[in-house]
């Protein structure tokens, strides 16, 4: 049986679907589960587990992580509050297979880099494995580029910081064909995955595609993005409820190395550009 | 010496490599007649060093004695591998004297200029081929036989619908913030620059992009123009070392040769060792001359195949510096690779009858320091303002037609050891090159990036190394031509495979369609002599 950590996300959400509609057992591991859900199972960051939380599991999808902390408490919500699980995983004789991002790597400077660049570490010690997926993408997409969906249709001016900084994109259903390719066990890498499209974009590409879909040319306004970080830390500090988080922007403005997007596994699944087919439905 | 029923290659560069390649394919015992000289051995034992480990691990003496130094040639084009001059050094065998106004000098080099190519690979097409007794289709197989060894860095993008690919790229280059930026920035405003003439797209480049890294492919350690210490860039060297070492052919360095004479069903080919001593004799079924244009010009000469004076056609090379406004973002902050960013084409016969292809190539921290040690008293006085300045400044490398540029005439009497080469002024470039830069300013000039026209520099006739047609292949050939299998006007069995049988050399990257064009050669060669 196989268990989805973070499975009331978008990305975890994904992999569950795809692996029960491939007729897997696969189980949620959420929050609150529902009462009746006899395939979900409570479980969060940092929380005891119960002890028949894993009963016939094999293998755990860990998808969860908690953005609501920052710096030190994020690490020790997501880091220290995952280890408990990996532990017990690995006591029976199972693994773990970490959604990271292509955000952690050994230069990253974000808080959520480093956190899942130690979650990482954390989980390849154990046996597992790391996909590190670019901006996720797809029909039912969440996140940042679901985000932007809805923002920049119809829009004609859009604000925009970081425009130009380079981002892979990730594919959602092909990062579920990955995941299914590791648990079949056809493919066992030996170190982190790059699981993105190997052509980098940008943001505003990004953006300008999105409006394009809707026959529009969108115009932006490109912000300069360190007034914009000193205005989302000052907003944090005040604990104001943003849209985008200071963290996601320093991470957007130093992406990976070449250097080390050359070093990393490449897996058996070809992640394709961002085309509309894909994410338009 | 003799041996029969061998065949006779001349030359360690990319023609002679695709050449032998062939005719291995073909079954036929090769022997391969190089100069063939090589790196120093401290700087090969420190690029040796180099690619055994990470660039995070690589000891600064070894870093330093592998990068560019000054104190080489100035002219632009002038190139170094791992800091040696390896790919320009003379063997000292010819009086070769170059008068005022000719760039270019030959190579002598295993691997020859593919030792300081840019590593562009993008094939002609038939418009590039107007004048030629061949067409496109007929040079297909040889780019896809080359690209067969030869490493493909590209992208499916809009180039591709003008400029086929011939094969499924083994991944893209990633390109530089900067590189990212001007490509993106062409991309919004594609319409207009059609209507100019322009079309633009990924460049492709002979780069290995395997993984993991370094060991397959790119690390994106920035060591480009001093030469890959991992051997990512294509080298022909590295096909002749692998048929080598599989016993493939019979490599032999170390000598010039001087002379082949063809009689009674084979080829003579007279040789002089480099080391001094007695001459030598050898026999062939047939001999296929790679040794690169200058070289093969004067041996032509030298056995009376060709003109004692024989004008040598340029692909003239225009050194364009662009700045561009808008954020530097991290440019030049991160090492990437620092080989073309963006290939650009302008088909605009207003401008030009033949298309002008440029390469662009953005800031690295190597362009300030080598600005800095070219100019260190600019350099000193301009501080931090030259590295705001250059992070916004990409070069645009820019390549004419044969037909717009000047030429080259090697003088040679046959038997002779003495060869000058003189430049010959070709009276309609200069208006050509300023209706480019009129085009440069307008179009490009449009989309913010602006062609600094005033420090454009153009390369002596030669220096950007795109030359050849010495012999050109005609239908019918005449005294110093050759057929469409390369062979001199007269004889059966001696082909000449290099860029001297190009009739027009057009802008763009010329050494992929040598490499196509030595090979189709080679193959239908082959195949005339039945074992």
């Amino acid at each position: 049986m196989i268990a989805v950590t973070g499975a009331n996300g978008y990305v975890g959400g994904r992999i569950l679907a795809r692996l029960r509609a491939e007729g897997a057992e696969a189980i949620a591991l959420v929050r609150r589960p529902d009462p009746g859900d006899r395939l979900a199972r409570p479980y969060a960051l940092g929380a005891p587990l119960p002890d028949s939380l894993l009963d016939g599991v094999r293998t755990v999808v860990h998808a969860a992580y908690d953005t609501s902390a920052m710096g030190e408490r994020l690490r020790e919500v997501n880091v220290g509050g995952s280890l408990p699980l990996l532990d017990a995983v690995a006591r029976r004789g199972g693994r773990v297979l970490l959604i990271s991002s292509l955000a952690a790597f050994a230069r990253a400077r974000s808080d959520y880099g480093r956190a899942k660049l130690a979650l990482e570490q954390a989980v390849l010690e154990r046996g597992g494995v790391a996909l590190r997926p670019g901006l996720v993408f797809g029909v039912r997409a969440e996140g940042l580029f679901g985000a932007m969906v809805r923002t920049l249709s119809g829009r004609r001016l859009a604000p925009i910081v970081g425009g130009s900084a380079r981002l892979f994109v990730t594919h959602d259903e092909h990062l579920c064909e990955l995941v299914g390719a590791v648990l079949d066990g056809g493919f066992a890498p030996a170190g982190p995955v790059f699981a993105a499209h190997e052509t980098p974009t940008t943001l505003r590409a990004i953006a300008q595609q999105i409006a394009s879909a809707g026959e529009r040319r969108l115009r932006m306004l490109a912000l300069a993005p360190a007034p914009v970080y000193a205005g989302l830390r000052c907003g944090e500090a005040v604990g104001l409820s943003l849209p985008f988080r200071s963290d996601s922007l320093r991470s957007l403005m130093n992406p990976i190395g070449l250097d080390e997007v050359a070093a990393l596994e490449r897996s058996p699944v070809v992640f394709p550009a961002l085309r509309r087919d894909l994410w338009a439905g | 010496m003799s041996v029969e029923g061998s065949f006779i290659v001349v030359g360690g560069g990319p023609a002679a490599a695709a050449a032998a390649k062939a005719l291995v394919a073909a079954g036929r015992r090769v022997i391969v007649l190089d100069a063939g000289l090589s790196l120093e051995p401290e700087r090969e034992a420190a690029r040796g060093r180099m690619a055994a480990t990470a660039p995070e691990h690589w000891q600064e003496a070894d870093v330093a004695l592998t990068r560019f130094s000054a104190g080489g040639e100035g002219q632009p084009g002038y190139k170094q591998l791992f800091g040696s001059d390896l790919a320009f050094r003379d063997d000292g065998v010819l009086e070769l004297s170059a008068a005022a106004g000719v760039g270019a000098r030959p190579s002598y080099a295993l691997g020859g200029l593919s030792n300081v190519w840019g590593s562009g690979v993008m094939a002609y097409t038939d418009s590039d081929l107007a004048g030629w007794p061949i067409t496109a289709a007929e040079l297909a197989d040889g780019y896809r036989a080359v690209l067969g060894y030869v490493p493909l860095a590209a992208e499916e993008d809009e180039l591709a619908r003008r400029y086929p690919l011939f094969r499924t790229p083994d991944g893209p280059l990633i390109r530089t913030p900067a590189g990212e930026q001007i490509l993106a920035r062409m991309r919004r405003h594609a319409g207009a620059l059609a209507a100019a003439g322009y079309s633009f797209g990924a460049p492709r480049l002979a780069v290995r992009v395997g993984h993991p890294a370094p060991s397959h492919g790119c690390v994106y350690c920035g060591h480009c123009l001093d030469g890959c210490p991992y051997g990512h860039i294509y080298n022909a060297a590295q096909t002749m070392e692998e048929m080598q070492h599989a016993g493939a052919i019979d490599y032999r360095p170390g000598l010039h040769v001087d002379r082949v004479i063809e009689a009674d069903g084979e080829v003579i080919i007279e040789a002089t060792p480099l080391a001094g001593g007695q001459g030598v004799t050898l026999r062939a079924e047939r001999a296929f001359l790679g040794a690169g244009v200058f070289s093969t010009t004067i041996i032509l000469q030298r056995s009376a195949l060709a003109p004692a004076r024989s004008e040598i056609l340029d692909s003239q090379a225009l050194y364009v510096p662009f700045a561009w406004v808008g954020p530097a973002g991290a440019t030049g902050r991160e090492p990437g690779h620092t080989l073309a960013q963006g290939a650009v084409v302008l088909e605009d016969p207003a401008v030009a009858r033949n298309p002008i292809h440029m390469s662009l190539y953005t800031y690295s921290e190597d362009m300030t320091a080598r600005a800095r040690e070219a100019h260190p008293r600019l350099a000193a006085l301009a501080g931090p303002a030259l590295q705001g300045i250059t992070r916004r400044m990409a070069v645009g490398i820019c390549f004419f037609h044969s037909e717009d540029s000047d030429r080259v005439a090697s003088i040679c009497e046959a038997g002779s050891r003495s060869v000058r080469l003189e430049p010959v002024l070709n009276a309609g470039r200069p208006a050509t090159i300023a209706r480019f830069k009129r085009s440069l300013l307008r179009s490009l000039g449009r989309i913010g990036l602006v062609a600094l026209t005033p420090f454009a520099e153009l390369a002596a006739a030669g220096g950007g190394y795109h030359y050849g047609s010495s012999a050109p292949m005609r239908e019918r050939p005449g005294f110093g031509e050759t057929d469409t299998l390369g062979r001199p006007s007269g004889t059966r069995r001696i082909h000449v495979v290099d860029a001297s049988c190009f009739p027009s050399v057009p802008g763009g990257s010329i050494t992929f369609s040598v490499m196509a064009n030595s090979h189709r050669i080679a193959t239908a060669a082959a195949r005339e002599d039945p074992r």
